[in-house]
């Protein structure tokens, strides 16, 4: 099969979640036997690696890791593409030309902001597609579900909620209501939906009841991650109890409330590494770095490779995932799981129903500094409860399990299978 | 009327921006609180452009309409039960049957994967392990797996699988190797619906394709694709049966795989594993030639996969193509004309191959298109007819540069003639190689494009390992032709068998 992978945003420019997902399912592909090959935007073009290409006016091209890429920098889409499907009419008909010419048997669409052009030219070559949802970004225009009152969305209301409560600049309430009809005619088109967690799925059935969505979740490479060896716990020197926070450090995440919650931890035995890159809001950045400064136990580590953030991994006694928002799925979480690292995650999204559904923690309210001090010092008080934790951690599923499900929706769709 | 002109006053660009602006702001006080607003001022005028952009933006366009598509039709075939249906428990006790010898850290993986199997009463785990030192056995006994030890020089693949298959206490015995994965936890429960669907139609044993692990090398994408495009199951289930003795029918239709083979407990009290090598290949076909049916499924996978290196495959090929030519009657290989042409086809192109792959390494060899293979396949059919027989094998396995260099020394001795025979023998070598790698050129041009660094390091390692597949098969037959001629082959043949046969 000829594989067209999209999204919003790719390697070495950017390297989140949806990234590292769409680039091992691409290799993974190949791997199968398949050629792949990833459309996607540039923010900064001179970030991106490529060069001119040569079959699509405007893009750039590379090959990254043996997948080959094809950028659209951001200034040849619509301005208001990061948050809208929005199209440019020449740019869908160039798209159109060029996935005829590359002769894709189906589209998978990992992340559909800013390609919005892409996902309408797939639809007028009648390019079947899979739709992996990983975020809200179809109903939601703000990405997570959380209102501008930092409430929890309870719902789009075919829009009509988005214009009471997120009405903002350039929104207007009717093309809110607009955008509710393109998203959900992106996803009824889809040959098949796929959520990454049951959180997911239970929100895009509350959203668009009518439309089917499967649950597969994201796949670990658990040979990657090994690839800097398997340990067991060696025992800390000073017998206490080591915490992590692995992932970026931007608002979201919830860092800053977890510093203030070990803050108020006054056992000196405890460690608390954070390891990960700064992102977004530098008064962010500057806040955790104060609150870091004023706890001696608390290491910022920066960002390190996937394989050395494994072996770090290793060595804590729990993860922390305090997040302000409904995570979709959270790899960090399952990578412990494999390194056999208990966690303590927010009562939201899919970690929070993860761990109440097979244990492996505690989830606790969000932004509640006292409850989640509470919660590290009795753990540092009874480290058997972690040991408890650590017997119920539930084997996440790996990056070729997810693959071959996928491959299997593939064959289902593909032109290139013409019976059983 | 009076919103209505005020909405219309709005939509003119200046006052677009200055309404947006407006709406934004009170936006960003009702998300952050009105300090948050003001610590953040700093930011938004550092990213003033991005904001300006959209504040100046009208509503997106695009009317409600605008992605209308129609979904395409799903083909209706069998599936993983993940993604089809899982209906209820079946009544059943499976024994997972695994030989072992230092499984290695990523055994408590499998034994944890299996534990996690859904959609079936009873599961039993029998180790057969001869001889670990690497803590596998005591993982086992934890892990409440049955273990069966035996003493290394006892271990035959057949012999492990069927102390296993004796003591399992299971309805169904899963015999299965301590590398592979399952894929899903309704792996078995898809395996056993699977033999259970298709009991009627004689379905005596079935087993499942592999999956690639995530850092297999392309050499392993390229032969399992190849191996399971033979078998008719890379892409769709296939149920074989005797079609004729001919060894492609019975070889293509026959095929099991131990990496994952399920059968009832009543098929292998009678069946059993017998041989030392391709145990699974014998019991398909003596059960196929019994009336009964085998299945390769490509519906459920296990991931498993190696990566060998060349001496390996040097070995391997050996050893497949004198069990081949010993097991079938009719399987057909080339004569040897010329052994010492043979030996200087090998030798030469070796040196040929090192002299390429240091080239390889220059500056300004980076990215290069993909059918640059295909160039350098035509290059070499003609440059590498050129005799060199002065230079050692450099060709990054030091087993078996050692092993080129050997066959130098021993077989192209001083007095030899390269004469017509000698010649047309290292050509003949020379196409064999060539048309090989013509075949991993085909495969890899369908994947990939340009090669990167990543994939400069596969190929590379492709041709290499190419080269060395075809030494085995080409000393294979060298030995086939001489256990004719001879009756029992030559001193030269059974010492190219013993060295080549060892260990695998």
């Amino acid at each position: 099969m000829r594989i067209l992978f999209v999204l919003h945003q790719f390697y070495p420019e950017f390297s989140g979640g949806t990234e590292r997902v769409t680039l091992g399912l691409a290799q993974a592909a190949q791997r199968a036997g398949h050629y792949v090959h990833v459309i996607t935007s540039t923010v900064e073009p001179s970030n991106c690696g490529g060069l001119p290409s040569t079959k699509l006016e405007g893009a750039l091209h590379t090959v990254y890791h043996g997948v080959p890429v094809t950028f659209l920098p951001r200034r040849m889409l619509p301005a208001t593409a990061d948050y809208s499907f929005e199209t440019d009419a020449g740019l869908v008909g160039r798209l159109a030309v060029w996935i005829g010419q590359e002769g894709f048997d189906l589209a998978h669409v990992l992340h559909p902001m800013r390609m919005g052009s892409a996902l309408l030219a797939i639809q007028q070559c009648n390019l079947p597609y899979v739709l992996t949802l990983t975020d809200f970004f179809f109903p939601c225009f703000l990405i997570n579900l959380v209102n501008l009152s930092q409430k929890l969305c309870t719902g789009s209301g075919n829009g009509a909620c988005c214009a009471d409560d997120c009405l903002v600049a350039p929104w207007t309430r009717e093309s809110l209501a607009k955008r509710y009809q393109q998203a959900r005619g992106i996803l009824a088109a889809a040959g098949t939906r796929v959520c990454p967690s049951e959180y997911v799925a239970k929100r895009y059935r509350e959203e668009f009841p009518d439309l089917e969505v499967k649950v597969i979740p994201h796949g670990i490479d658990f040979l990657a991650l090994a690839s800097g060896g398997m340990s067991t716990k060696v025992e800390a020197e000073n017998k206490g109890m080591t915490i992590g926070f692995v992932g970026s450090i931007v608002q979201q995440k919830g860092l800053d409330m977890l510093l203030r919650a070990f803050a108020r931890v006054s056992n000196p035995a405890l460690r608390l590494r954070v390891i990960g890159g700064i992102y977004g809001s530098s008064y962010y950045a500057d806040e955790v770095r104060r609150l870091a400064k004023d706890d001696k136990r608390v290491e910022l580590i920066g960002q390190l490779p996937p394989d050395q953030v494994f072996k770090e991994m290793q060595s804590l006694d729990l993860l922390c995932v305090p997040s302000r928002v409904p995570e979709t799925y959270s790899l960090v979480l399952h990578e412990a799981g494999i390194a056999g690292v208990p966690a303590l995650v927010t009562a939201l999204g899919a970690p929070g129903e993860h761990v109440a559904r097979y244990g492996g923690g505690r989830s606790l309210p969000p932004d509640d500094v006292e409850a989640w001090a509470a919660t590290i010092a009795e753990l540092a008080g009874h480290p058997e409860i972690l040991d408890g934790w650590r017997q119920a951690l539930p084997l996440p599923l790996r990056i070729e399990e997810e693959a071959f499900f996928y491959e299997s929706l593939y064959k289902r769709l593909s032109t290139a299978f013409a019976h059983e | 009327m009076f919103r209505k002109n005020l909405r219309k006053l709005c939509r003119r660009p200046p006052l677009r921006l200055a309404c947006n602006l407006i709406n934004r702001i009170a936006g960003e006080i009702r998300r952050h609180g009105m300090v948050g607003f003001i610590v953040r001022v700093p930011y938004y005028l550092r990213h003033y452009r991005t904001y300006l952009v959209h504040l100046a933006s009208p509503p997106p366009a695009g009317e409600g309409a605008l992605f209308d598509g129609k979904p395409a039709q799903s083909r209706n075939f069998r599936m993983h039960p993940e993604l089809a249906s899982i209906d209820g428990m079946v009544d059943a006790a499976v024994s997972v049957v695994i030989p072992t010898l230092n499984a290695g850290p990523e055994f408590r993986w499998l034994l944890r994967k299996l534990h996690g199997q859904h959609g079936f009463r009873e599961l039993e785990i029998v180790i057969v392990d001869s001889g670990s030192s690497d803590g596998t056995v005591d993982l086992a006994h934890t892990a409440g797996c049955t273990v069966v030890e035996i003493s290394p020089s006892d271990f035959s693949h057949s012999f492990a699988r069927n102390a296993g298959g004796d003591i399992a206490r299971g309805d169904y015995v899963l015999f299965m190797v301590q590398d592979a994965y399952p894929i899903g936890d309704y792996w078995i429960y898809g395996m056993l619906c699977y033999l259970m669907d298709h009991a009627g139609e004689r379905l005596a044993a079935l087993s499942c394709a592999e999956y690639n692990r995530s850092d297999s090398d392309i050499m392993y994408n390229w032969v399992i694709n190849t191996h399971y495009r033979f078998l008719g199951c890379l892409d769709y289930d296939r149920i074989g049966e005797f079609k004729g003795n001919d060894h492609t029918l019975l070889r293509s239709y026959g095929q099991l795989s131990d990496v994952a083979c399920l059968m009832t407990k009543d098929v292998f009290r009678r069946y059993r594993y017998r041989g030392d090598y391709a145990e699974d290949l014998d019991l398909g076909i003596r059960l196929i030639k019994d009336g009964y049916r085998v299945a390769m499924l490509a519906s459920i996978k296990v991931v498993h996969s190696h990566n060998r290196p060349a001496y390996y495959y040097l070995k391997r090929s050996f050893v497949d193509t004198i069990y081949l030519a010993g097991l079938f009657d009719d399987y057909a290989y080339p004569k040897i004309e010329s052994i010492p042409g043979l030996m200087a086809g090998i030798v030469s192109t070796a040196a040929h191959l090192s002299d390429w792959l240091s080239a390889l390494d220059e500056p300004g060899s980076g990215k290069a298109k993909n059918n640059i293979l295909s160039d350098w396949i035509r290059e070499w059919r003609r440059g590498f007819v050129d005799l060199n027989l002065g230079a050692s094998s450099q060709l990054e396995d030091k087993r078996f540069d050692a092993y080129i260099d050997s066959l130098s020394e021993r077989y192209l001795v001083s007095g030899w003639r390269f004469d017509g025979a000698a010649r047309r023998e290292a050509r003949s070598f020379l196409d064999a190689f060539l048309a090989r790698l013509e075949h991993f050129s085909a495969f890899a041009g369908g994947i990939y494009e340009e090669q990167d660094e990543v994939l400069r390091q596969g190929v590379r390692g492709a041709v290499c390992k190419s080269f060395a597949a075809t030494v085995g098969s080409s000393l294979g037959y060298l030995y086939m032709d001489q256990a004719q001629a001879t009756g029992g082959g030559s001193d030269m043949a059974e010492t190219i068998k013993n060295e080549l046969k060892a260990g695998i």
